[in-house]
């Protein structure tokens, strides 16, 4: 070893400074700082050494290491700031390593300046110096470097000496800073093959003559005998069934399986079955919450929104990968009390085999797996599984051979054509009626059309009593427009003169009603009644457009007056003992249940009389047009092009193959 | 209007990712790398959120109601589990400081462990006893079914090709180098030719997947111009 570096530590010293391995249990037991006391704070023989031995006491062995890191200067941080330190010292304050090296390297300046091309010249005798390639791909430079990295290389260029690198840049591909070059001819390919691609996929949503290949069945293959069976079993779903449904997928597989979630849910809620959708990925649950939307808006002109907590679950997502899905099965219970914004779901389910079915909509193979190795073993219940068309060779496979798994829907196409079956299934039931207030917000600002029917029909009835009356001169009876309610009020036995009379509202409107929180269209729903629905009267707003009432379980709304028809009643009439209200056939909100984060009120359905499979048809034959068509055409079009570019790809590739293999026999020759 | 200024948005993001196919320009180049940023960014911060609502706030909730509890051992073992997992948590923590990073290991170890458990006992019962069960099974009808008899055999030969492709043993010659038997060399061929069907089925699958999602965006990019 030369002397140049003898400050090295010596191999002893440092063998007998390193800790000794420990064995077993001890490895886990934190090591005790060393109290002893050391001359010299670095390898002997040094004059840094010598400097920094001066019998002081090791207290950095207290100190964690992190403290200790972080005594270092900012401005030696980084390896270009010692650099530039370094160099701004005179020659004087260099220590002999540094001055040996300088020495060595000003012995052969000469000799280095001969080669330009190489800019690390001291080091090839111990490394091998790597070649830089230039090659231009993609659009532009592939190497494309920041301002401030092109400074750190001008730095590096200046430590090492060398130059060639910024001569390899000026002609031809080499490193250049961001913007200076924009294009390469080398890229046109490239440009053609995606530009091919998107033109292909695009022209089916432009042009309708350009729907190539044929499109799905309308109903799945007799070979597909899982997917028969498992669509058999959706629809078999009864009312209050529960279906668990998780969405494994995320943003990249929206694009695909938000179609399949879509018509599975659909055909779940028509049904008159419940969705308790769970995921192990947060992400699905704003997927979910987005499908159940775009269900909710598309059903909107005709029946009310799905309500949840009552028509749909929304539940917290499983953390832990597998360990969340074994947690799933086995305390059920607790995890579906919970809902994803942390509030209450009140289900009242205790078992995973209280579920009806088991519906997993995956991105991956290994999502599949995962669900039938933890959750499918532990329920009777049936499983169906959906995925993409990236997972179906993998996953198809799986499922077949899994007997507990009924059977699989893969992709788009089968999306298609499982609209097509369930639309077919539902050909025969009809649309309830337009809701009169249009559904949605501004729902009380309905034409005043229906306004004068109302009132017409009101008048209408008034007339019959009090022709009736007329025999019977009775002074005491006022001809007031509530009196022939009081006619029709007697039919009921307990209506009594000894009773009191109050206010009372009636929904006159055909459909669904709002009920809400002020007397705007803007505020929140509270409650949705149908016609039918008595509710005592509390007052009205200036105009008298809003009316001021009390829900069933004591919170006070409003209603739009159109919509009812107020009349007095007798306390404790009304059709309820308790005086509070009297329901009607339809679907009435009787609860209010209140988020603990945002503490708005959560309108829930009370079903008088709940529907039965069918009832519910809006929820498929309003399903939208999302394009599956065009999609489809695209996909076909999208595959030719791709195959054909694949293809032109290899042919080009071989032809050129084969021209450089006849060049190099011929040179050989 | 908000449904409306989401739909612009969702416009403009998609337009700023199909972006990317003009390449790393100096302009363009950032509208991908932007949306790609909201989009990593916004995941976190949801994840977070739901992670703390839909987690930790009911969990320490329902700690302290009586009447709810997470696990059938009732509020005090939900109270245990919690500082346990409290514990662990302020454990991973100390990673940063080296003295102390065998308290976070040690937590680590706990939770690898426990799912490899939870894996090795699901894969077993769900994965290899099944399918070993199904493979072994033989279909009805195998006799008469002619279709029945091709795939079984087709399964039977592709799975036990392609194991055998995996085997990497073989004699040494008189100067050392591997040989293998003609039979041994014929058989990883058949392997070779399942596995590369296979994974042309998986490439052009995950093809069509690309395809589908991306006529979805186009689609949806001429249904907000119309």
């Amino acid at each position: 070893m030369s002397d140049e570096f003898n400050w090295l530590p010596d191999e002893e010293e440092e063998q007998a400074s390193r800790p000794q391995r420990r064995r077993g249990l001890f490895r886990f037991v934190p090591r005790l700082p060393r109290l002893r006391l050391r001359r010299g704070g670095g390898p002997a023989g040094t004059p840094a050494a010598e400097s920094q031995s001066s019998g002081r006491r090791r207290l950095f062995a207290f100190i964690p290491r992190l403290m200790r890191r972080s005594r270092s200067a900012p401005a030696e941080t980084t390896a270009a700031d010692m650099a530039l330190q370094m160099g701004e010292r005179p020659v004087e304050q260099l220590d002999e390593r540094l001055l040996a090296l300088r020495d060595r390297a000003q012995s052969r300046p000469q000799q280095e300046a001969s080669l330009p091309r190489e800019a690390l010249y001291d080091v090839d005798e111990v490394l091998v110096r790597p070649e830089i390639i230039h090659r231009p791909g993609g659009v532009i430079s592939p190497l494309a470097i920041s301002k401030a990295q092109q400074e750190q290389v001008e730095l590096l260029r200046d430590m090492v000496g060398g130059t060639a690198l910024q001569d390899d840049s000026k002609s031809e591909g080499g490193l250049l800073p961001r913007g200076e070059r924009l294009f390469s001819l080398r890229a046109i390919p490239h440009l053609l093959v995606s530009l091919l691609l998107l033109l292909a996929l695009a022209m089916p949503f432009i042009a309708t003559g350009f729907s190539e290949g044929e499109l799905p069945p309308l109903d799945f293959h007799e070979d597909r005998h899982g997917a028969t069976t498992a669509f058999n079993l959706l629809d078999n779903l009864t009312l209050d069934d529960y279906v668990l449904v998780a969405l494994e997928y995320g943003p990249t597989a929206a694009g695909e399986l938000d179609e399949l979630a879509d018509v599975i849910l659909r055909h779940i809620f028509a049904q008159g079955s419940k969705a308790i959708i769970i995921s192990s990925n947060p992400i699905a649950i704003v997927h979910g919450r987005n499908v159940i939307a775009a269900i909710e808006r598309s059903v909107a002109p005709v029946s009310t929104s799905l309500l949840e907590n009552q028509d749909y679950y929304l539940l917290r997502f499983l953390s832990g990968g597998a360990l969340g899905l074994r947690d799933l099965s086995r305390n059920f219970e607790s995890i579906v009390s919970t809902s994803a914004r942390g509030a209450p779901t009140g289900l009242a389910l205790t078992s995973l085999d209280e579920v009806t079915l088991v519906l997993l909509i995956a991105e991956r193979a290994d999502d599949i797996r995962h669900w039938a190795e933890q959750v499918a073993t532990a329920t009777d219940s049936d499983f169906i599984a959906a995925t993409g068309y990236a997972a179906q060779p993998l996953a198809q496979p799986y499922v077949d051979a899994r007997a507990d798994i009924v059977g699989m829907f893969v992709g788009l196409r089968d999306a298609y054509t499982y609209n097509q079956k369930l639309q077919a299934n539902y050909a025969d039931y009809e649309l309830p009626p337009q809701r009169e207030d249009g559904g949605g917000d501004g729902a009380e600002t309905a034409p005043a059309a229906t306004l004068t029917a109302t009132a017409t029909a009101t008048a209408t009835a008034t007339a019959t009593p009090t022709e009736t009356a007329t025999p019977t001169p009775t002074p005491s009876v006022t001809p007031t427009e509530p009196e022939p309610e009081l006619v029709q009020l007697a039919v009921a036995p307990a209506a009594t003169a000894t009773q009191s009379l109050s206010p009372v509202a009636e929904v006159t409107a055909p459909g669904l009603v709002n009920i809400r929180r002020r007397p705007n269209t803007a505020s929140d729903i509270l409650a949705i009644a149908s016609a039918g629905d008595t509710f005592p009267v509390l007052g009205e707003n200036g105009d008298g457009s809003w009316v001021n009432i009390r829900l069933p379980d004591g919170i006070e709304a409003w209603i739009a007056s159109f919509l009812v028809e107020q009349y007095l009643a007798p306390v404790g009439g009304g059709g309820t003992e308790d005086g509070s209200a009297r329901l009607g056939n339809g679907r009435t909100v009787l609860q209010i249940g209140y988020s603990m984060r945002l503490g708005k009120p959560q309108p829930r359905f009370y079903q008088a009389n709940p529907p039965t499979p069918g009832d519910r048809a809006e929820f498929v034959l309003l399903r939208e047009s999302r394009q599956e068509e065009e999609r489809l055409d695209a996909m076909t079009l999208g595959t030719i092009a791709a195959v054909l570019v694949i293809v032109a790809g290899n042919v080009f590739y071989m032809m050129r193959a084969l021209a450089t293999r006849r060049r190099r026999v011929s040179q050989r020759s | 209007m908000a449904e409306s200024t989401i739909a612009l948005l969702s416009f403009v993001l998609t337009l700023m990712v199909f972006s990317y196919v003009l390449g790393d320009l100096p302009l363009v180049g950032h509208l991908y790398r932007t949306a790609v940023y909201i989009f990593v960014g916004m995941s976190a911060a949801f994840a977070t959120i739901v992670s703390y609502e839909g987690v930790i706030l009911p969990y320490l909730r329902d700690i302290q109601n009586p009447e709810t509890s997470w696990t059938v051992l009732g509020n005090s073992a939900d109270v245990a589990i919690y500082v346990t997992a409290l514990l662990f948590g302020l454990l991973l923590l100390l990673k940063p400081i080296a003295a102390l990073s065998w308290l976070t290991n040690s937590a680590l170890a706990v939770v690898i462990v426990v799912s490899a458990a939870t894996a090795v006992v699901g894969a077993l019962s769900g994965t290899l006893i099944p399918l070993i069960v199904a493979t072994a099974a033989v279909p009805d009808g195998l006799a008469t079914d002619f279709q029945a008899l091709i795939n079984t055999l087709l399964v039977f030969v592709g799975a036990m090709t392609a194991l055998f492709y995996f085997q990497w043993q073989a004699r040494r010659d008189d100067e050392g180098a591997p040989v293998q038997s003609p039979i041994s060399r014929g058989i990883r061929s058949v392997g070779k030719i399942f596995i590369v069907t296979t994974l042309g089925a998986i490439y052009a699958t995950t093809m069509l997947t690309a395809l589908t999602i991306l006529a979805e965006r186009i689609g949806f990019v001429f249904q907000f111009g119309s």
